[in-house]
């Protein structure tokens, strides 16, 4: 009798921990944080995008100075965002262009963020995100 | 928008609680979790209930039956609170959200709807001790409350859908 | 793996990948179905533990024709979510501890289930109307019931961070 209480009683405390602790300690290791207040603009090589819910992800490289290459993949808004500003990934996307990113760069340092405002071949710009960083992300992209 | 409510929304912005979810991720990741389990409870409670006012279960009498009704309370009560953290978090977003609109008004005529049995299917109820039969009333009260409150799961999941910026998932 | 691409590449799946609304819609079914399934059988394990003990355990036997209504509903939604990003799921660690869970989950409600028929036959009979009989659960139901609730909860949490940690593998380079 005692035994089993003495398990019912583990499994609560189990069970509450992983309730608090598994969420905070994913979250912090996952860089689903992204500094908002920062834009970056970057051009870069498609290598590939992968159209999925509920984000998109776009993979491009940079060729910085001195010819050393930096894989970046960043992240898009929600597709209402994007289909909002009037921008269709699949139509717009191709493997090998360039293209100019405007990004809000994760807070942990490594080539990753979350689009901002991008600048197709043909020129066209789109701007998308919170309202805080839609005017920056015009700036640097030049556009509409 | 009127200055009042611009008022009021920037007041939800500036709070602490706000402020430290915005910096502080992992609380927004932490109430989703609970903000899922309140929403069973609530629902475990609601379909018991109100199954049972429909007429399933008909031997046990609807005042034991509604002995359930502190788990739905329980977790509405969590989604309250989980709920107004989230709202801190970015009111003016989900203020202009549709799906955040249309969800709170459901929550609303549910509110109204519970209000509404409580002060007289359940007062009667309460009265009769142990009643098995429930009123035509009664009975359209319980399927409203059961479409509502899985209307509100509807539009609280399509929230995201219509957010413009990084949403937390 | 090709049997992977393969789901991914089906009709449904990619509606669900890319469309605004089917991803929304999976979703929205799949906590309706939550909210019915372990809605319900968490009720189910407060009784078992002593809560609400004015209902007969055995009452619960009507309403699990809904908990398998909640459940089929997450079968299926599940399965086309996890047709549109299947290659990237088999290598999610929440994913898999959330279909770890369930299948636990589900034997331990089975099992929990058994042992309150074996202990109370009659009151389960299909025809009995016992109202007034109280079964006040066996120490080994108590048991199972805490489980129950602790592997459905568990269910949820790993749940959550499915998405947060296909995020984080996609942005760095996995």
């Amino acid at each position: 009798m005692k035994k089993l209480a003495m398990l019912n009683l583990g499994l609560v405390a189990a069970t509450g921990t992983l309730l608090v602790a598994l969420p905070v300690c994913a979250h912090h290791a996952v860089n689903a944080q992204f500094d908002v207040t920062k834009n970056v603009l970057l051009s870069g090589e498609l290598t590939k995008v992968e159209i999925i819910n509920p984000h998109s992800y776009i993979h491009f490289d940079v060729t910085g100075p001195g010819k050393k290459v930096t894989s970046w993949s960043i992240e898009t808004g929600a597709p209402g965002a994007l289909r909002r500003a009037g921008l269709s990934l699949r139509d717009a996307l191709k493997v090998g262009q360039t293209y100019k990113f405007v990004i809000c760069p994760s807070r942990n340092g490594t080539p990753t963020g979350l689009m901002s405002g991008i600048t197709l071949p043909d020129g066209r710009s789109f701007t998308f995100g919170a309202e805080t960083n839609v005017e920056a992300a015009k700036d640097l992209t030049g556009g509409n | 928008m009127a200055n009042d409510m611009k008022a009021l929304l920037q007041f939800a912005h500036d709070t602490w609680l706000g402020d430290y979810t915005r910096h502080n991720s992992w609380l927004f990741t932490l109430g989703l979790v609970l903000h899922f389990i309140g929403l069973c409870l609530l629902m475990g409670g609601m379909l018991v209930i109100d199954l049972r006012i429909l007429g399933l279960a008909k031997r046990v009498p609807i005042g034991s039956v509604l002995a359930v009704l502190p788990v739905a309370i329980v977790g509405f009560v969590l989604n309250l609170l989980t709920g107004i953290m989230f709202f801190c978090f970015d009111p003016f977003g989900y203020w202009r959200n549709p799906a955040f609109n249309i969800k709170m008004a459901l929550i609303l005529i549910a509110g109204l709807n519970a209000l509404w049995f409580t002060f007289t299917e359940h007062r009667r109820l309460a009265a009769t001790r142990g009643g098995f039969n429930t009123s035509g009333a009664a009975k359209l009260s319980a399927a409203a409350s059961l479409f509502l409150w899985f209307s509100v799961i509807l539009f609280g999941r399509l929230i995201v859908a219509f957010q413009g910026s990084s949403s937390l998932f | 793996m090709g049997w992977l691409s393969w789901l991914e590449s089906l009709p449904l799946s990619d509606w669900v990948a890319t469309s605004d609304w089917g991803y929304a819609l999976m979703l929205a079914i799949h906590s309706i179905g939550m909210a019915a399934i372990v809605g319900l059988l968490l009720v189910l394990d407060f009784r078992v533990l002593g809560y609400a003990s004015a209902i007969p355990i055995s009452a619960f036997r009507n309403f699990t024709p809904y908990a398998w209504a909640g459940f089929f509903l997450n079968l299926i939604s599940g399965a086309l979510l996890f047709a549109s990003t299947a290659s990237r799921l088999v290598n999610n660690w929440p994913f898999l501890a959330k279909m770890a869970c369930i299948i636990a989950a589900g034997a331990t409600t089975y099992w929990l289930w058994r042992e309150l028929r074996t202990r109370s036959p009659s009151d389960f009979e299909a025809d009995s109307h016992s109202n007034v009989a109280l079964i006040i659960a066996s120490p080994l139901a108590k048991t199972l019931a805490v489980l129950s609730t602790a592997l459905w909860l568990s269910a949820i949490v790993f749940g959550r961070l499915i998405a947060y940690v296909m995020d984080h593998a996609i942005l760095n380079g996995q």
